[in-house]
């Protein structure tokens, strides 16, 4: 069309920002188009239906139907077996140091082990900063395999246990954990990455920015992906892969490293759940029935023993206590 | 590409020819996925449909009967067994981004497709633009981000995105219009 020819670059900016600026993603001009304006609609709507339809990998899906002699996915999904990746990469790290020192997975150059952009935080957790300016929080008994430099499309790591990772922006280079089965996406954004061996899913809460999360193996029918929001919460069981996702409904996702907790109406049984995670103890009530008591407070990085002063002072119980354990009773 | 070729694959198919049945799954798929996912709002699901209506339609291929159009067939058989999905299974309506509300109309089947040699040069066309705008692009197309929220994420002004947002439309319009125009 002839008439695009004479629009200036601050008309494509705006019939652009008309089209595409929109929070529901939608791309379509309010009020009426005219002219070349229509077309330029329909070039944008066909743009759309691309990205839309490449989330589909009919490809895959076909090879996966014949392979398995075209039987139905419900039949495939109860007889394939996922071997847990990590039983691998755990072999693979066991030769490495634990506790709070660096290593490297090989890029097939040799390079020194490297201790600096390694520190502790105040609860002993390992704060890692990768060679693009990322950080990661990892938790205790967790590991994570990255290099002393990324490559230049793409960073990748891979995690076991539990981090935190706050992903440094970098349009040109997604960076890609993998976690048990799950692989996860993203471009720089905050979230919580809960992927211990023991576990039977993979989770992940997202604090900022999107990630997307895919299933890394393909013994299932399809190659299944979610996209998770600020606020929401996605699991990969490792047992066949399911994919769920909900909003995170638990404000004390991160609290395992910043020792923040909210308790609105929470039973103690799960409060006591949120303190053995955090303070690595094994608190119990003395009676099932005390279990049902609730609480509502917060601790901004408060001791364990300062928590359970304010619980016992609320409810009226009394607190023993044995080496690692804590028992509230009456 | 319907209409006489689609009778002919089908009844290639009903002589078991698996070739004839490729090609109507990788005609049908993608579409046929992307309308499922308009109605129970989730991919995996709607992938899963899919890939049942077409092995139903493989294991009954002997006594199978269609009609005059495959195309309204499938269509039918994905919307029923996707509103089936939702009558039994209750399946969790959560409204991800990119299906709500979509620009292109629920009910005919030729919004859902995307001619394979437009597909290709939109492909080729976003693989040109220069890698930054590519970016950007594919943050507010892909993943449906807000100009403010690829801002965000990259650090940079809104400002720039407007202005890459605006350049990477001209660019992919000039590569695109005669395709498009003419087609």
């Amino acid at each position: 069309m002839e008439k695009t020819k004479h629009m200036t670059e601050e008309e494509w900016i705006a019939i652009a920002r008309d089209l595409y600026d929109k929070s529901d993603g939608t791309a379509s001009l309010s009020g009426h188009p005219e002219g070349p304006a229509v077309e330029i609609v329909k070039t944008a709507k066909e743009i759309d239906l691309y990205f839309r339809l490449k989330q589909f990998d009919t490809e895959r899906a076909f090879q996966q139907l014949k392979q398995s002699g075209y039987q139905s996915p419900a039949t495939r999904r109860g007889i394939g077996q996922t071997r847990p990746v990590l039983k691998v990469a755990a072999a693979a790290v066991l030769a490495l140091l634990v506790a709070s020192a660096a290593f490297f997975v090989g890029t097939g150059k040799q390079e020194a082990t490297r201790q600096s952009g390694v520190t502790v935080d105040q609860y002993g957790h390992s704060k890692i900063q990768l060679a693009d300016g990322t950080m990661v929080t990892l938790n205790h008994d967790s590991k994570m395999n990255y290099p002393g430099r990324f490559d230049r499309d793409v960073r990748e790591v891979s995690i076991e246990g539990e981090a935190f990772f706050e992903v440094h922006p970098d349009a040109s280079r997604p960076f890609v954990i993998h976690a048990g089965d799950a692989t996860i996406n993203v471009l720089g954004t905050s979230f919580n990455v809960n992927a211990y061996p023991g576990n039977d899913e993979v989770e992940v809460v997202v604090e900022t920015g999107k990630v997307r999360i895919s299933k890394t193996k393909a013994s299932t029918a399809v190659v299944r992906e979610m996209i998770l929001d600020p606020g929401e919460r996605g699991t990969v069981k490792t047992a066949g892969g399911e994919m769920q996702k909900s909003r995170n409904d638990n404000p004390n996702f991160l609290a395992w490293k910043t020792r923040r907790f909210v308790f609105t109406k929470t039973s103690l049984k799960e409060v006591m759940a949120q303190l053995n995670k955090v303070y690595r103890v094994q608190v119990k009530a003395s009676d099932p029935q005390l279990e049902k008591l609730l609480l509502t407070a917060h601790f901004e990085d408060r001791s364990l023993d300062f928590i359970l002063k304010v619980i016992s002072l609320t409810h009226d119980l009394k607190v023993e206590a044995v080496d690692d354990a804590y028992v509230l009773k009456d | 590409m319907e209409g006489l070729k689609d009778r002919d694959l089908f009844q290639a198919l009903k002589n078991d020819n698996e070739a004839a049945f490729e090609q109507l799954f990788h005609h049908y798929y993608a579409p046929l996925c992307l309308f499922s996912s308009r109605i129970l709002h989730d991919h995996q699901k709607a992938e899963e449909i899919v890939q049942e209506v077409f092995l139903k339609i493989w294991s009954a291929r002997k006594t199978l009967r269609i009609g005059s159009s495959v195309k309204n067939y499938l269509f039918h058989a994905v919307r029923n067994q996707s509103l089936n999905v939702i009558e039994h299974e209750k399946v969790e309506r959560r409204y991800h981004e990119q299906v709500q509300r979509e620009s292109f109309s629920a009910h005919d089947p030729d919004a859902f497709f995307l001619e394979v040699g437009l597909r290709r040069k939109i492909e080729e066309s976003i693989c040109a633009l220069p890698e930054k705008r590519r970016g950007i692009f594919r943050l507010s197309r892909e993943e449906r981000l807000t100009y403010h929220e690829i801002a965000n994420r990259l650090g940079i002004s809104v400002k720039t995105v407007e202005t890459q947002m605006g350049l990477a439309l001209k660019q992919l319009r000039e590569m695109l219009k005669d395709y498009s125009d003419y087609l």
